[in-house]
């Protein structure tokens, strides 16, 4: 997971200025977002560690499963991959989409809040936290839901490494060491 | 510990009703990697250095590095139940044990928690186990005596309260003994001890804890422990638990005392930590940090004056001095003090009293090597008379160590240098003491008195042991007054003196040995 973070960093930080200069954000995160999933795929992975493929067949086989996925290939992202396959670094494309959608995010100002709740949330509850947590976070934030029925009530709000949890699952928790001390 | 029913659900209302109940906010991380009691936590983007982080399992650990993509922290404790992919929670607390009088006479861990079985700790003061030591500002020079109990060490390498005394040896010479005597030595006189086991043997603690109880000393005495089988995290954090704790007292204008039992097992758990946290090694692979390992935390042992102390208890103490003296050891591998840890130690130190294996089997007990051992402040802290009293021993000792060199080779010696070597013969004699029998002021300036006044001269060498023990059952029973006035002023004068004389006179006359 974390292991390609170092390598990912130079690649994610000059494809984002590359987007952002040519004003194609969305379509390259787009992009890299298919490009992460389809070389997440075990059996892509598997391709990665042939020693008997060359880098150019590599490319040319990765960049055949990103058409049938329905990715329009600019000569740029082309490129890209022809690059990770020369270094051997196919690998790190999921870590280099995370960092990507990381440094748009800071970019745009915007942070992706998940809410995980007992109950399904009412649209006036959204708001609610949505326009809170926009303020503590002084951020757009874009909410996403889950409805998890083991907080038994309440719900966990995480954005980034900030975790609010007002579950009574978490609270019983609590309660249990308070009680074991 | 018994519990009725009723009690119990009292109890449980008690708990409940204290506990706070509100939404948390807190940042959070996921363990990556898990090895050696070593975690690498992705995420934890706001946690400080040194902060306590939470595991699962009500398990603590510290963050010690700060990397970019991850944070490397120590897990305080066990970490069987702590596995891959485990949510590690801030609390933006720095690690804290809990303090005060209730702590006096039990044994814990490096976290303040019990192990001796005696039931939970009723104490609900806690300190941060890191602490600033105190500034120039706030201190106040030595310039009370802690007396040890051992004539050798009281009379040569005197140490003061607040002051930092290294004992320095190889193993095997009788360093804990030192430090036992002197913890049994302050019974009585108020003085708080904490004793800190740092990678020792279970059973050598427990040995410990025996003898302090057997001696009545454990009612003053907080004993710390970190086992060998402890993890070298709890190792590591343990003399900053213990120094914590006797800073409590020394915060309230009390004086404690604490050994540090040993800092060079200590220095090695720093060791393993750092490099299982791929900290670059540096000399004999210990990091760069080993200095300030040991500096940072002697340096928390200090007098400070009663301003301070005012101030530090909001005004409940006033006009009283506060005192955290420290006997750190050291263990040297074949004498070799020259090592990277003891060069280190010995210099942060206001002095050392160097033990030598040489001196031990030759039956020289405690082996208080007296031409390197020295005592930096000690001296402005001493009592009048054994200050006085004391001052020729040194130099008797010193003169005696150069003529036996050469006294091997002549065997015509003038009359002068016979008597040199006979008085330096007496004078090692005389420094024997035997374990868990530490002296007063008294009966100490009285052994020295009979010393320098030549009393011992026409004693046999190898009865001078039992002549000195006679000589002070015999004032004792006789001249049991003098003694206490002694102790009681400490004062010298020719009145004392000629007090000592006649008692002394009187014991050669009318005493056996």
């Amino acid at each position: 997971m974390s292991d390609f973070d170092t390598v990912a960093r130079p690649y994610a930080r000059a494809l984002f200025e590359l987007a952002a200069d040519e004003n194609k954000l969305q379509q390259w995160q787009d992009n890299l977002q298919q490009a992460a999933l389809i070389a997440a795929d075990s059996d892509m992975h598997a391709m990665f560690e042939q020693p008997a493929m060359l880098s150019s067949e590599l490319a040319e086989l990765f960049l055949s499963v990103t058409a049938a996925a329905g990715i329009e290939a600019d000569a740029d992202f082309s490129n890209l991959i022809s690059l990770l396959a020369d270094n051997d670094r196919l690998a790190a494309l999921p870590a280099i989409n995370q960092q990507f959608t990381t440094l748009k995010q800071e970019a745009e100002g915007a942070i992706e809040v998940m809410v995980r709740s007992a109950q399904e949330l009412t649209a006036e509850q959204r708001d609610k936290i949505a326009s809170s947590m926009a303020k503590r976070l002084g951020k757009e934030v874009s909410i996403t839901t889950e409805i998890d029925a083991s907080l038994i009530a309440g719900a966990i709000v995480t954005a980034g490494d900030l975790v609010i949890d007002g579950s009574a699952s978490g609270q019983m928790q609590k309660l249990t060491i308070a009680l074991n001390k | 510990m018994q519990l009725n029913p009723s009690e119990i659900s009292e109890l449980i209302k008690d708990r409940i009703k204290n506990f706070e109940g509100a939404a948390e906010a807190r940042t959070e991380g996921t363990v990556v990697s898990l090895m050696d009691g070593i975690a690498r936590i992705h995420g934890l983007a706001e946690v400080m250095s040194g902060e306590m982080i939470e595991f699962p399992g009500n398990t603590y650990g510290m963050a010690l590095n700060l990397e970019r993509d991850s944070v490397g922290a120590v897990i305080l404790g066990d970490y069987k139940h702590i596995s891959e992919g485990d949510t590690v929670k801030c609390t933006g607390r720095i690690l804290e044990v809990p303090v005060g009088e209730a702590m006096l006479g039990r044994v814990v861990n490096s976290l303040g928690e019990p192990i001796d079985g005696k039931g939970p700790i009723e104490s609900d003061i806690s300190m941060p186990i890191e602490r600033i030591a105190p500034g120039v500002i706030e201190r106040q020079s030595v310039s009370q005596p802690m007396q040890t109990g051992l004539k050798a060490i009281d009379a040569m390498v005197p140490v003061g309260r607040g002051q930092r005394e290294l004992i320095i040896g190889d193993r095997q010479t009788g360093k804990s003994a030192v430090a036992i005597d002197a913890i049994i030595n302050q019974k009585g006189t108020g003085i708080k001890c904490v004793y800190v086991g740092i990678g020792q043997k279970a059973s050598t603690i427990a040995n410990v804890v025996r003898k302090l109880e057997e001696f009545g000393a454990m009612e003053h005495t907080i004993v710390v422990a970190a086992n060998a089988s402890d993890s070298a995290a709890l190792q590591y954090i343990a003399p900053y638990s213990g120094c914590t704790m006797g800073e409590y007292f020394r915060d309230r204008g009390q004086d404690a005392l604490i050994i540090y039992d040993d800092l060079t097992k200590q220095a090695w758990a720093y060791r393993q930590v750092s490099l299982l946290l791929r900290r670059p090694p540096g000399r004999e692979a210990y990091p760069g940090d080993v200095f300030y390992l040991h500096s940072r935390l002697l340096e928390r042992a200090s007098r400070i004056n009663a301003d301070e102390v005012e101030r530090l208890t909001n005004g409940e103490v006033k006009g009283k001095t506060g005192s955290l003296t420290a006997l750190p050891i050291i263990e040297t591998q074949g004498g070799d003090v020259s090592a990277f840890v003891p060069t280190n130690v010995i210099s942060i130190t206001d002095g050392q009293i160097f033990l030598e294996s040489d001196l031990f089997n030759a039956g020289i007990r405690p082996a208080i090597n007296a031409g390197l051992s020295v005592s930096r402040v000690g001296g402005a802290a001493q009592t009048k008379i054994i200050k006085k009293l004391g001052g020729g021993i040194r130099l008797a000792l010193a003169q005696y160590r150069e003529l036996a060199a050469f006294a091997q080779f002549a065997s015509d010696l003038d009359e002068f240098t016979r008597k040199q070597l006979e008085r330096g013969q007496r004078v090692t004699e005389l420094m024997k003491q035997s374990q868990y029998s530490p002296m007063n002021v008294a009966e100490m300036g009285v052994s020295l008195y009979a010393a320098n006044e030549g009393f011992l001269d026409d004693v046999d060498v190898n009865k001078i042991v039992a002549f000195e023990s006679a000589m002070i059952a015999h004032i004792r029973s006789n001249n049991a007054d003098l003694l206490e006035q002694i102790n009681a002023e400490g004062d010298y004068n020719d009145d004392i003196a000629a007090a000592i004389g006649k008692a002394i006179e009187d014991f050669k006359a009318n005493g056996v040995y």
